[in-house]
């Protein structure tokens, strides 16, 4: 071989691994109206002005949907942008934790707890690739899938395909996905991120329905264990390290007793630890927070853009009244805060309306 | 008869569509399928009276008209 | 650890690494290491049955040898014609005592592991059959890998050795690389000694080319298992194992179908073992030759699976057809037949058995002694019926080199193939019959438009476009190979953009459109389980 060879076989290699990497930038997860919310926000966690965020709410679901920043901007001018993802891994949280802090200096971070049941630990490949699909291609991006890979084959040996091609798949997503490209499963997300136009606030049309639901309020308590600690430690421990004030709520839902037991369980470690907790499941928080099973529930898991609304004033009263931040109403950096704010006021009208009609509808059945 | 001269004759009868004059590579570009080489084999031992054994089916012994008549010219001087 | 598996990536990378790392004359021992590590990841437990293999044909091998040198020197010194007569004789006898046993040895040990089951199964269908009662034990023995080519590669060493083809081997451990040489086996190819062997012992030095070819018949042999092959394998599939849904027209695609993907697959594997080899600097012997552009079957056979179809006809056509019992026996069917049929019936018995051969190599069931049949008769009627082919063609003036009349033998020969496939894919016997029944008696060419059986099965339309391009993909190559034009070296000769913009786009084409993924099941090739 001679050196003319050699350079140009490196340099083929080179052309082909950026052409490959490529593909693999291009062709992920797809992006469906349920996923494309969670890459909007975290293309605005990039988009939005460097270090304007005071804080953000992480957690699954039932935290993203319970959490409607333009109102605590609104009402406070804090601005605290909801990153949760379905079903987020509750062991990603410092991974997911230092991605936005690279972005966006937050100083606190709103942590909903019904991630840390044991039944949502148990957690799948979608819900891994919703969190880590949505990092930007780094080393912390590598460490947070071999951390959650690594964790479900420790904890629920077999539940994982742990081969080298399904983990390799992690981390090149074109292993798994380049097979959409003979599928009919496109969506428009695909093609086109687009913006959020509520500061991440749940806005899929669905939101506006209700469902009548009783809350549990249950004084069980079970005890978190080893597994639950754990994590819960490991989120605290880096907090602490590294300056970040940590609130914790839980926001109202209606499961059963074995998810408020715990609730109860994961409030009273968390208490242990010197944090307080602000649970709607007392029946103190959900008689002063005005939520109503009967108009702010779109199922048993998720409150809907009337219980968001009541969750966040009082939530955000509380992170007013606990935590220093700065008010930025009239700064011109928080511009896009203001429009949301209109966006906002619009869509809770127009979803009050509809839950009114909803209402109105099942009477009449 | 020429060696040379019966083998032509009983290739010809065997397959007429090939000249065998010209062909050096019979077997190597598969002129000659297994059951003509059988076959050949077959008239070959019986008409000069010899044994071809399997390990003289070798492509160099069937190439070409000329490789046949060495072949046969060896066998009969060793028998 | 497959040949397409990251386990087997990786060790091939540190394999090629020392390979070329090491002086020349130690670079087989990084072969034999490297075969045997992979043997002992596949296969640990049945390590011991490739050991007997090679460790009794090793010493076959060099008896023979011995045997050999012995009557060389005899003749070389005596001069008697009457003694050295007797002599050849007592030799030949020692030598056919030694290859006998050799052969029996290792054939025995192929049929045991392989067909014991196959036989006490078949033994309690008759005990149950003529009304004796008992059973044999079920034996579901797993099946040393590679035994079917390892086995007849190291048999027709031995015999190679007794017909004095070569001198045989005399250090253990490199003959031990030429049994197992780990690109081979999974699916073969069958290499012959004096082809492979010193290839593997000398050590070659880099070179670049040989092994960029190599990279390229790696990739090219990828595209072709996992674009086209597993694609079409969810039709064959589908048609083959759920037999009893589909009828008429459905059965004939599939079983054409299965015919592509089984070429794409095997050929395909072929390419990648003969692409690993070119990366050490080895030229591994040719499986295929397009044998869709065969014109004939028995074209076919010398077009597909050419080791297999060789090693047959070396080592079972060729001796059994020559045999001094067959040529008695040509005498005798010549008095009652007559001389021109008499003549062929002994060669028409000699290739049954061999395609019967053929036929249980590739398993121990009863469809493929049906598979072996099919193709021996359809070979020996062809034989038969060739001058009335000639006159029928004479008939419709069709010139027999004309492109449409090599077109229309192409055709038959693969429709021919492919109601062979019938057994072949078959899930049995039964199944086979059943399924060549309703391809002739059911006629339903609605199943191709009516949204039944094409997309149903598992492809989309996007699917089928990917088979359409890599079909015709297939048939340009093959074209262009037949006419004697060499793809890669056309391409490599192109300029350098051009050149980069070929590859990239073949590894696209595997990246993007393969069918892998931890979605698809871990890929085994077809050949693997014979």
């Amino acid at each position: 071989m001679t050196k003319r060879q050699g350079l140009r076989a490196i340099a083929f290699l080179i052309v082909l691994t950026a052409i490959l990497l490529g593909c693999n930038a291009c062709i992920g997860m797809p992006k469906n109206d349920n996923v494309i919310l969670m890459t909007r926000r975290f293309k605005e966690m990039r988009t939005d002005p460097k270090d304007t965020w005071d804080g953000v709410v992480i957690g699954t679901s039932i935290s993203d949907r319970s959490w409607a920043a333009p109102l605590a901007y609104q009402e406070y001018g804090m601005a605290v942008y909801p990153m949760g993802t379905d079903g987020q891994p509750f062991m990603l949280s410092v991974e997911l934790l230092e991605e936005i802090r690279s972005y966006q200096d937050i100083s606190f971070a709103v942590v909903e707890l019904h991630g840390i049941r044991k039944v949502a630990l148990k957690t799948n490949g979608g819900r891994i690739r919703w969190v880590t699909e949505h990092m930007r291609p780094s080393l912390r991006r590598l460490r947070a899938v071999k951390k959650a890979l690594d964790y479900m084959d420790a904890w629920y040996p077999g539940a994982f395909d742990s081969s080298t091609m399904n983990r390799l798949s992690y981390y090149f997503p074109l292993l798994k996905f380049h097979k959409r490209l003979t599928s009919d499963e496109f969506y428009e997300g695909d093609f086109h991120t687009g913006e959020t136009v509520m500061k991440g606030a749940y806005e899929a049309a669905r939101h506006v329905a209700a469902r009548d639901v009783t809350v549990t309020v249950c004084d069980k308590v079970r005890e978190m264990d080893g597994q639950q600690t754990e994590l819960l430690d490991e989120l605290i421990d880096y907090a602490e390290e590294t300056g970040l004030a940590l609130v914790f709520y839980i926001a109202p839902s209606a499961f059963d007793e074995t998810a408020s037991s715990q609730m109860n369980g994961a409030a009273q470690y968390v208490e242990s630890r010197g944090y307080e907790v602000v649970n709607f499941l007392d029946p103190e928080v959900l008689a002063a927070s005005g939520i109503d099973g009967t108009t702010d529930f779109i199922d048993k898991r998720h409150v809907n853009t009337s219980g968001a609304y009541k969750v966040t004033s009082y939530l955000a009263d509380y992170l007013d009244a606990h935590l220093e931040i700065p008010d930025h109403r009239g700064d011109a950096d928080y511009a896009s805060w203001d429009t949301a704010v209109e966006n906002y006021e619009t869509f809770y009208e127009e979803s009050l309306v509809a839950i009114e009609e909803w209402k109105a509808g099942q009477a009449g059945k | 008869m020429e060696i040379r001269e019966e083998i032509m004759e009983i290739l010809q009868e065997l397959r007429s569509d090939v000249d065998f004059e010209r062909e050096q590579a019979l077997i190597d570009d598969s002129v000659l399928d297994s059951f003509d080489i059988v076959s050949l084999v077959g008239e070959l031992n019986d008409h000069f009276d010899i044994e071809i054994n399997v390990e003289e089916l070798l492509p160099e012994n069937f190439n070409s008209v000329e490789a046949m008549v060495r072949l046969i010219q060896k066998i009969q001087e060793e028998e | 650890m497959g040949l397409v598996s990251f386990e087997f990536a990786a060790l091939l990378t540190v394999l090629l690494l020392v390979y070329y790392l090491l002086p020349v004359r130690h670079r087989w021992r990084v072969l034999l290491v490297g075969s045997y590590l992979f043997y002992l990841a596949n296969s640990a437990g049945m390590t011991v049955f490739l050991l007997v293999t090679t460790v009794t044909t090793f010493c076959a091998g060099r008896r023979l040898g011995r045997i050999n040198e012995e009557t060389r020197n005899y003749l070389a010194a005596s001069q008697g014609k009457g003694a050295r007569k007797e002599y050849k004789q007592s030799q030949q006898r020692r030598k056919r005592r030694v290859v006998l046993a050799a052969v029996l040895c290792n054939i025995g040990l192929l049929v045991a592991l392989k067909y014991t089951g196959f036989l006490f199964e078949s033994a309690n269908a008759l005990l149950q059959a003529i009304g004796i009662g008992g059973r044999l034990p079920d034996i579901g023995w797993l099946l040393p890998l590679g035994i079917s080519f390892y086995t007849l590669q190291a048999v027709g060493y031995v015999i190679d050795i007794y017909r004095g083809k070569y001198e045989p081997d005399q250090n253990l451990a490199q003959y031990m690389l030429f049994v197992s040489f780990f690109p081979q086996m999974i699916q073969g190819p069958i290499s012959r000694h004096d082809q492979l062997a010193h290839q593997l012992y000398e050590g070659h030095v880099f070179d670049y080319r040989r092994v960029t070819t190599g990279a390229q018949l790696v990739l090219w042999g990828l595209i072709k298992k996992f674009v086209l092959a597993e694609r079409l394998a969810v039709v064959a599939n589908g048609v083959f194992d759920n037999y009893l849904n589909y009828a008429g027209l459905s059965m004939l695609i599939g079983a054409a179908v299965y015919g592509v993907q089984v070429y794409a697959d095997f050929s395909g594997g072929m390419d990648l073992v003969g692409g690993i080899a070119q990366l050490f600097g080895i030229e591994i012997t040719e499986n295929f030759a397009r044998p869709y552009f065969a014109r004939s079957l028995e074209e076919f056979w010398r077009r597909w699976h050419i080791t297999l179809g060789a090693w047959m006809r070396d080592y079972v056509f060729y001796p059994v057809s020559l045999s001094k019992t067959f040529a008695r026996l040509g005498k005798r069917t010549k008095t009652y037949f007559g001389a021109q049929t008499g003549k062929r019936i002994p060669t028409f018995l000699a290739m049954f058995l061999t395609f019967l051969l053929v036929g249980v190599w590739h398993g121990a069931e009863w469809k493929y002694v049906a598979y072996g049949i099919w193709n021996a008769s359809i070979i020996s009627s062809s034989i038969l019926l060739q001058p009335v082919y000639g006159r029928l063609a004479d008939a419709c003036h069709i010139k027999r080199e004309s492109p449409l009349w090599r077109l229309i033998c192409m055709v038959r020969t693969f429709c021919l193939v492919s109601l062979g496939r019938f057994f072949a894919r078959g899930t049995s016997l039964h199944a086979a019959l059943v399924m060549l029944k309703s391809a002739f008696t059911v006629w339903n060419p609605e199943v191709l438009t009516n949204g039944t059986f094409l997309f149903p099965i598992g492809l989309l339309l996007q699917d089928w476009l990917v088979i359409l391009f890599m079909v015709l993909l297939l048939l340009a190559v093959g074209l262009w190979q037949e006419r004697g034009i060499c793809l890669r070296e056309v391409i490599a000769g192109q300029r350098l953009p051009v050149r980069w913009a070929v590859y990239v786009a073949g590894v696209l084409l595997l990246v993007l459109f393969g069918m892998y993924g931890p979605d698809y099941e871990a890929a085994s090739f077809v050949y693997q389980q014979f």
